[in-house]
């Protein structure tokens, strides 16, 4: 134990007479050594720290929902193929197949979300009815285009799960031309008050009568109080198609007294609606939601956008010609870098919880309309 | 005075400390830093499974400590062969002390108990070791110095970049610069430095770098075995029923003189509302199930109270990289990669905190 384990040499050492050449070899070597140990100690600074990502199941914990038993989402209850409050108590429309898509994701099956009708004037602060009170709810998915404006007044947007643009209805009977914001000048116009549409309508000349409610703007065309009613096309279009059937005869129930035929303008409006997600000031559930919308729209097997589109608002298109109703196409979605097992990598999860299969189970989501309901397999 | 003698024996001395003081140390933290709490976990955490938790996260330092500290003594011993002093140097006492089986050994676990990504390392050091050695036991022998200095090397070096090339590029494309240099700089590095460095550098860079290794070590150690679970994570479906709650032998407040929600949980939900309970499961006694939840609280849970259980999974095992090495993934140990792993389920919604749907 107490002699070296290790043998000595044979002789004795060479003697160090070393050659200029071994004296260049060394401090080589030690240029080299000094080298590689600074690399690798940078290399295992950020692995012993453990820096990088979180994982899916961190940013749930952040965003406050492990342990939540119901997701609430602040949803429109007047707006036919948008989002709509049937008197079966059932909700309808895009941004319900949306809030269920992005709610799977999250860990929450249908039965687990409750959608509260919110109004436009609540979206930015989350603010939504709930029997005799108020509820900040946890989503606003409210047909909210992103603006900077918005921004300022409080609204956190997720990346835009749909993109449209302004237009304009009037009655069938109506006779003019509307061709661009312009034409509507001396007509008293109805939108909703905190809508971007009505800050175009006062520089266009028109008369802008701002409510609360789109439903509200429609029934005064329909009652002959206003010409024209304009906001953005996704949610005219609804009113436009009114009670005509869809190709497997689905029709929006009419809830507005004494319904008249309408007529979709397009106003020729360049600015891209782009509707977002206002998700409060957790920017974990920023990141979720993102993340949601960003496997919906990457990968290929998850058609739920797709579903979603062609159920609400695809079949609408006929009835609203020439004005298209949204973009065919899903957005792209901002990329947040989660980390995953490999094999969550190589097949990306559609949501899989049960109860929660987002196009089997659901009966608004149809497989086989027109086709697979592939992206861009439109017009 | 042997120098080196007394540091080896301070050195034995606090070497067993240090394992208890990690441990110490865990339960502190997984406790909170409250003191009953930690005194529970002290009570029903098992000894044993304690140490084999230590044991299993921290096997790999074994092959570091040994690799480096050897190799930086025989670097030491060829480049300064007068400053190489068993008696007074820790390192050289070490080293020279230490048989060629042990290092065998330590490669052997190295080569188990390290990540992949690791593995290049694992190879440099080894054939450092290895050409070292040949240098100072047989500096007569130009040939065969030339084939483990060179040769081998060169070969080593030529087969990892081989095997590892794909995995480099992938590293490099993805922006892991962490991976793509632990892969890429050791089998290049091994050819360097096989030989030694200047005798005036020598024993102050070997030394520095010993302390350095022996500073940093203890706590990288520590930093890792935080994170390691010791208890398992787990989800409890707790229904409160009346019986229960009337039943005095299943009264959780007999045993610890608690309410049923435990030490300082706080309000408690609406007694009668069914919840999840997500945490650590600490123990089941005979009267209730003992969680300590994600707040640090821990709860005692009548057992007529539970309704379901389910283990979760735990979230640190994750892997940061994406790089795999024809398919092995370069976070994953060898003993990772060669035993069967439990197939992957969904998720349990229960893990999320939330009752099942609709029963």
């Amino acid at each position: 134990m107490s002699q070296a384990s290790e043998p000595s040499p044979p002789g004795p050492t060479p003697a160090t007479a070393t050659s200029s050449r071994t004296a260049r070899a060394r401090q080589i070597r030690l240029v080299g050594l000094i080298v590689a140990l600074a690399v690798l100690a940078a290399a295992l600074v950020p692995i012993v720290l453990t820096m990088g990502p979180p994982t899916r199941d961190e940013l749930l914990e952040k965003a406050g929902l492990k342990g939540k038993q119901q997701l609430v989402i602040g949803v429109k209850d007047d707006q036919p193929g948008i989002s709509q409050h049937l008197p079966n108590n059932v909700w309808k429309g895009f941004d319900v197949d949306v809030a269920y898509m992005v709610a799977g994701y999250l860990g929450f099956d249908h039965s687990q979300v409750r959608f509260l009708p919110i109004e436009s004037e609540d979206r930015a602060r989350r603010q939504a009815r709930d029997n005799d009170g108020f509820v900040i709810v946890d989503l606003v998915i409210a047909s909210y285009s992103i603006n900077d404006k918005r921004r300022e007044e409080g609204a956190v947007f997720s990346a835009s799960y749909l993109h449209t643009e302004q237009s304009a209805i009037t009655l069938k009977s109506f006779e003019g031309q509307v061709s661009s914001l312009e034409d509507l000048r001396g007509l008293t116009v109805c939108s909703l008050t905190t809508s971007t549409s009505i800050q175009r309508l006062g520089e266009a000349g028109a008369r802008p009568v701002g409510r609360n409610r789109i439903s509200e703007c429609v029934q005064e065309l329909y009652d002959g109080k206003v010409q024209a009613v304009t906001t953005d096309a996704a949610i005219l279009a609804g009113f436009v198609t009114a009670d005509q059937p869809g190709d497997d005869g689905q029709r929006f129930p009419v809830t507005l007294k004494n319904p008249k035929p309408l007529r979709h303008w397009d106003i020729g409006s360049s600015p891209q609606e782009r509707w977002g997600i206002n998700v409060g000031p957790n920017q974990a559930l920023r990141d979720l939601v993102d993340l949601a919308l960003y496997e919906s729209a990457q990968d290929k097997e998850n058609s739920t956008w797709e579903n979603a589109y062609n159920a609400n608002l695809r079949w609408q298109q006929g009835y609203n010609l020439p004005q298209p109703v949204a973009e065919q196409q899903q957005p792209e979605a901002r990329k947040v870098e989660v980390r995953q097992w490999p094999w969550e990598r190589i097949a990306l999860p559609t949501p899989a919880r049960p109860g929660s299969s987002p196009s089997p189970a659901r009966p608004v989501a149809r497989a086989g309309w027109r086709g697979r309901g592939r992206r861009s397999s439109g017009c | 005075m042997a120098g080196a003698r007394q540091a080896q024996q301070w050195l034995l001395t606090l070497l067993p400390a240090f394992p208890v003081l990690l441990l110490v140390l865990r339960l502190w933290q997984l406790s909170h830093q409250d003191m009953s709490t930690m005194l529970l976990l002290v009570q029903y955490v098992s000894p044993l499974g304690l140490l084999s938790a230590l044991l299993i996260a921290l096997v790999w330092a074994f092959p570091v400590v040994v690799l480096a500290f050897g190799v930086l003594g025989r670097l030491l011993r060829l480049s300064a062969p007068d400053r190489f002093d068993p008696e007074r140097s820790l390192l050289a006492s070490g080293t020279a002390r230490t048989p060629g089986w042990v290092i065998s050994a330590a490669v052997a676990l190295g080569a188990l108990t390290w990540q992949l990504r690791f593995l290049p390392s694992l190879l440099m050091l080894a054939l450092w070791l290895l050409a070292l050695r040949t240098r100072y036991l047989h500096p007569d022998q130009p040939t065969r110095v030339l084939l483990v200095s060179l040769a081998l090397p060169v070969a080593a070096a030529v087969l990892a970049y081989s095997v590892l090339g794909p995995a480099i590029w992938t590293a490099y494309q993805d922006r892991e610069w962490a991976t793509a240099a632990l892969l890429a700089v050791p089998p290049a590095a091994t050819v360097l430095l096989t030989g030694p460095i200047p005798g005036w550098i020598a024993p102050a860079l070997t030394h520095g770098l010993a302390f350095t290794v022996a500073t940093v070590l203890p706590v990288v150690m520590g930093a890792v075995f935080l994170r390691v679970p010791l208890l398992p994570t787990a989800a409890i479906e707790v229904v409160p029923r009346e019986s229960a709650r009337t039943s005095p032998a299943a009264t959780p407040a007999t045993d610890d003189g608690a309410p049923a929600e435990g030490s300082g949980a706080g309000p408690s939900p609406a007694a009668a509302d069914p919840e999840v309970v997500l945490g650590a499961l600490i123990a089941v006694t005979d009267t209730s199930t003992i969680v300590l939840d994600r707040a640090a609280t821990v709860r005692f849970v009548p057992n007529g109270w539970v309704e379901s259980q389910v283990l979760c999974p735990q979230v640190t095992s994750v892997p940061y990289s994406l790089v795999s090495v024809r398919g092995w993934p370069v976070e994953e140990t060898a003993l990772d990669w060669m035993m069967p792993r439990k197939p992957v389920a969904d998720p349990d919604v229960r893990c999320e905190g939330r009752l099942p749907g609709a029963r």
